[in-house]
């Protein structure tokens, strides 16, 4: 193969590379609203740093 | 004076820094199934490719909320993961799809957002966003919860008496809220939920929440 066809190949691969982690990582990042099963992490005080 | 905010609008907001570092994003909104007070948030880092974040913001580490970003003073306040580890197996977990059923056994639909009522002293889910099972009713509709709520593993079950303060819009939610707690008894109203003499809603005084305060569904 010719180098031009070599430097497309590669692009190639790396812009698939990219898109699979970009995939992953924002199935990752997908949020939802969870319920805590108990509350022993509830905090006490109000927001406001007046702790 | 409380505001009414659905959870899901919270997801994927800023966390800055009142230096004004953008330092993260927020994941999961967090609230504790027994008591629906909210715990805090899972955070993203910030960036196209970024992932979950090992740390945490728990709700008593926020210094404002905004309809543009989740303050806090610094970086410091960011909490360790092991604050939700543990607590989010078993009943509990994700909320949204999630059924909504009554005591008597009647399905009321599926759960599509948590609606958090924020106010000075504390910050509650106090009614969830569903999707009728019933296809001649609106496409969303709101149910009051319980102060103690009841979440097994896959159902949410509601009293019965739930299903005559259900809603089409968050505007007078808050009011059926209230009433449904105190049909419910004295004993199921938290004395920070309800002021003796504060409204249901409105703005919340030092704090920069003006949303969905009486939005009407989507």
């Amino acid at each position: 193969m010719d180098v031009w066809q070599w430097l497309v190949l590669v692009l190639g691969v790396l812009v698939l590379l990219t898109a699979v982690f970009y995939g992953i990582q924002a199935r990752r990042r997908k949020g939802s609203v969870l319920a805590q099963r108990s509350r022993g992490t509830r905090p006490g005080n109000p927001p406001g740093g007046r702790s | 004076m409380s505001v009414l905010l659905r959870a899901a609008d919270l997801v994927k907001r800023p966390v800055v820094t009142l230096a004004g570092d953008d330092i993260a994003q927020i994941k999961d909104v967090v609230y504790s199934s027994l008591s629906g007070e909210l715990a805090g948030f899972t955070l993203n880092g910030r960036g196209m490719f970024a992932g979950p974040l090992k740390k945490t913001l728990p709700w008593a580490n926020v210094h404002g909320l905004g309809p543009a970003a989740v303050m806090i003073v610094d970086e410091s306040h960011l909490a360790d993961q092991r604050a939700f580890d543990g607590e989010l197996e078993g009943a509990g977990g994700v909320v949204l799809g999630s059924v909504v059923l009554t005591q008597g056994g009647r399905s009321l639909g599926t759960v599509t957002d948590v609606v958090l009522s924020v106010n000075e002293k504390s910050t509650d889910a106090v009614g969830y966003e569903i999707q009728p099972s019933d296809k001649t009713a609106p496409r969303r509709q709101f149910v009051p919860l319980p102060d103690a709520l009841s979440v097994s593993g896959e159902a949410l079950i509601l009293p019965d008496t739930a299903i005559d303060f259900i809603r089409d819009d968050l505007a007078g939610f808050g009011a059926a809220v209230e009433e449904f707690r105190a049909r419910l008894g004295p004993h199921a109203v938290r004395p920070a939920e309800v002021p003796a003499e504060a409204p249901a809603e409105g703005p919340v005084e030092g704090r920069t929440e003006a949303q969905t305060t009486g939005e009407p569904p989507q």
